[in-house]
């Protein structure tokens, strides 16, 4: 079960990787939630699976990667091993599969990059390749994309995990660091349990009543709640007009 | 009998009958065809269930609001004089938000559920401008339910001192001036009317704001705004109607329903904490901060027990080795009372945090609305139709109609409750087109028994329609 109190900051997906000019804009998670991911082949080098019997028994975590990149990869890599490592649980509450989007890698130099960026054996990643076919499938149903940067060998990309249950896209988590916290949350979604969610404040919200802490999970009044006196108020106005002023009685 | 059938409301209230009679047989169609898909009979028809859903609720708390204002404003010219343009007006103006949202709904397919919560308007299937027709709707009635409980006020003001009106005088143990329970009940529910629709206006300004302009609204805001107006209309439709209750009974018992200390103090609570109540719709929402939800616990058992209580016992009272004369109307109205008693349980149970976690958005609260009002407030004001139509036709009071609307009515509403009750009980989910999956597979079941007994019910209400009207033709051509 969930203990404490978490709060994903929904609608925060839209953080952070480099906005170049012709980038996309930043993955809105609401418009994937629910699509059902394609049934795409997997080279995983000694065997070939179909995406499906990943998700089928338990959950499944999907990060893309190419074993050229010289950018955010690595340390994005880094960053989702030691989350993972610290929420534990792969192959026995969910399945992890690093997939490479680059139709020109090979399965084992996708593997070494992957121990190069800090993976090791004991970890239990599946890591797979696909076909050009098969990944314009999954990177559409997912919101992913690529695009080559000039005439180098560097693709320039997001970095996003998507988390599948059921052979649906139940969350996606974008930026370059993940927190352990917002992993645990998507096993604990993808696994059906209840999390807890309250969007963040922006400058485009009319009003906002309470603010929610999101280290803490206090709850604060804000000025926005003025706004729950005004039908309160409006009577006392109304009643004071008819009662006292307009038909101030004697008797 | 002269003078009663001089009330200067005759006309107008017949015609608001009339409306709301009809327009609760059609709902209440609405409501068996959700239930008949529920129980898998209508494959292919699924895509209108939201539709229905959407009407079906609206149109019935609108109705039984209005219907329950228009009895108020009849009983009211005995004791005070609101204004006959403004019930015109009021008429005119529900009839044409209703068309508008009829538009909204049928031609639009708008089917965001009947209190329509933020941000679901702007994220259906439907067409842009539907959401704006059915938020137009809504402000052509929220702009004329303003201007009927403001006249209602204003006429009540002319009459009485604040706290005369409000029975003050027999909380602080004083008899005199005399207040009839009625003026009471109804100033204090009105009251709390009239903060029910500015925060329903308040919710459509921000709608439109966002409409026209790139600003969002919170939606915790808007969810409290919504509860707070949707919560009270409901609510407060049955305070009125149970006041009309404790100034018509008498009529059969032949005993006055005086107002006391009790009675005051009780419907002072209701006015005092019917404001807090709705926090019990927002007990699943962890950002509401925890003092709110246990006001809404609190205020919810304070803004209906003591009210409920003394209308129960009151009614028993006055019943009670009374030569009271059975006819359909009192005794509609004597079940009404009792069965708001039964709903109300089923309402405070799902009050309770505790409870609240686990029949939440079960079929458990479908159920508890739905006894309250088919078997409490629909009766009530049922009875009191034909109470009025009995009295405007100069027709015998003391005739008895048939007994077998009544037994009709009652296996059938108590049956189609129970279906819903058992459902909840179960953990199925309300608002669900069809049950698809293993946990709900009992769902069809209890669906197909809602049907069932929702049959017999539909035979009852069409069987009375036939008695009203026929007392209807009758009080119309008494008045031309
Ligand atoms: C007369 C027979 C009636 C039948 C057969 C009926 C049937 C239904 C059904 C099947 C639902 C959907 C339940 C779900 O799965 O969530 C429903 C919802 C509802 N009903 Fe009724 N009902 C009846 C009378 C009434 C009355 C008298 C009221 C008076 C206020 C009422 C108000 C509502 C409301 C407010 C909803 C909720 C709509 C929503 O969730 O947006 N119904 N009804
Ligand atoms: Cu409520």
């Amino acid at each position: 079960m969930i203990t404490g109190f978490t709060v994903i900051l929904m609608g925060g997906v839209s953080f952070c990787y480099s906005q170049a000019n012709g980038t996309p804009p930043p993955l809105d998670e609401d418009l994937f939630l629910y699509k059902p991911v394609p049934d795409i082949l997997i080279d995983t080098g000694k065997t070939k699976i179909q995406l499906s019997s990943l998700w089928q028994e338990r959950p499944l975590l999907l990060a893309y990667v190419y074993a050229e990149c010289k950018g955010r990869c690595s340390p994005y890599l880094l960053s989702f091993s030691n989350a993972v490592n610290t929420i534990g649980g792969v192959n026995r509450d969910y399945n992890v599969l690093i997939l490479s989007f680059d139709t020109t890698d090979n399965i084992s130099r996708v593997r070494a990059f992957c121990r190069m960026a800090g993976i090791d054996r004991n970890q239990k990643f599946i890591i797979g390749t696909t076909n050009a076919v098969d990944l314009k499938k999954i990177t559409n149903a997912t919101g992913f994309w690529y695009k080559q940067i000039g005439n180098s060998n560097q693709l320039d990309h997001p970095v996003q995990i998507t988390g599948i249950a059921n052979g649906q896209i139940r969350r996606i988590i974008t930026g370059d660091e993940v927190a352990a916290q917002r992993l645990n949350e998507a096993v604990q979604i993808l696994s059906g349990y209840f999390v807890r969610s309250y969007p963040m404040s922006s400058k485009n919200i009319l009003f906002r009543c309470f603010e929610t802490d999101p280290e803490t999970g206090a709850v604060k009044i804000t000025a926005g709640a003025m706004i729950f006196f005004v039908p309160a108020m409006g009577i006392l106005v109304i009643i004071f007009y008819l009662f006292y002023f307009k038909n101030k009685k004697t008797v | 009998m002269e003078t009663k059938s001089k009330n200067i409301f005759s006309s107008i209230t017949l015609w608001w009958m009339l409306t709301v009679i009809i327009l609760f047989i059609v709902l209440a169609f609405l409501g068996l065809f959700m239930r008949t898909e529920q129980a898998n009979l209508l494959p292919g028809l699924q895509e209108y269930f939201y539709s229905a859903m959407t009407l079906h609720g609206i149109g019935m708390a609108g109705i039984w609001y209005v219907g329950s204002m228009a009895g108020v404003i009849y009983v009211s010219a005995k004791y005070i004089s609101p204004s006959k343009k403004v019930q015109n007006f009021s008429y005119i103006t529900s009839v044409l938000g209703i068309v508008v949202i009829l538009i909204s709904v049928v031609i639009g397919k708008f089917a965001a559920g009947w209190y329509f919560l933020y941000p679901l308007p702007f994220k259906g299937t439907w067409p842009m401008w539907s959401t704006v027709a059915f938020l137009l709707g809504i402000t052509i009635l929220g702009v004329s339910w303003l201007v009927w409980n403001f006249d209602y006020l204003r006429a009540v003001s002319e009459k009485y001192k604040l706290h005369h009106a409000l029975g003050w005088q027999y909380i602080s143990g004083k008899e005199e001036p005399v207040t009839p329970p009625f003026i009471t009940i109804t100033t204090t529910s009105v009251i709390a009317c009239f903060a029910a629709l500015i925060s329903a206006v308040i919710l459509i300004i921000f709608y439109f704001t966002e409409i026209g302009t790139e600003k969002m609204n919170d939606a915790l805001l808007m969810k409290n705004l919504t509860f707070f107006f949707g919560h009270l209309i409901v609510n407060l439709s049955m305070y009125l109607g149970v006041g009309i209750v404790y100034d018509v009974f008498p009529e059969y018992t032949g005993r006055y329903w005086k107002n006391n200390r009790a009675v005051s103090i009780a419907w002072n609570f209701v006015l005092l904490l019917v404001l807090f109540a709705y926090f019990h719709h927002l007990y699943m929402d962890f950002a509401q901060p925890v003092w709110m939800q246990y006001a809404g616990q609190i205020a919810s058992y304070t803004s209906s027990i003591p009210a409920a209580i003394m209308s129960i016992f009151g009614t028993l009272a006055i019943v009670y080795k009374s030569n009271i004369k059975w006819n359909l109307s009192s005794s509609f109205m004597f079940l009404g009372i009792m069965g708001w008693a039964i709903g109300g349980i089923g309402a405070v149970i799902d009050s309770t945090v505790a409870v609240n976690t686990v029949f939440h958005n079960t079929l458990w609260v479908p159920a508890h609305f739905h006894t309250y009002m088919i078997a409490g407030l629909v009766m009530i004001i049922m009875g009191y139709f034909f109470h009025v139509v009995l009295e405007i036709s100069e027709s015998n009071r003391n005739e008895r109609t048939s007994q077998i609307i009544l037994g009709l009515y009652l296996i059938g509403g108590y049956g189609f409750v129970m279906a819903f009750y058992m459902a909840g009980a179960d953990s199925i989910p309300r608002r669900y087109s069809s049950y698809g999956w293993d946990v709900i597979s009992k769902g069809p079941f209890w669906a197909e028994m809602g049907l069932f007994f929702g049959l017999l019910l539909f035979l009852a209400i069409l069987l009375y329609f036939i008695v009203f009207f026929n007392k209807w033709k009758k009080a119309y051509h008494t008045l031309q």
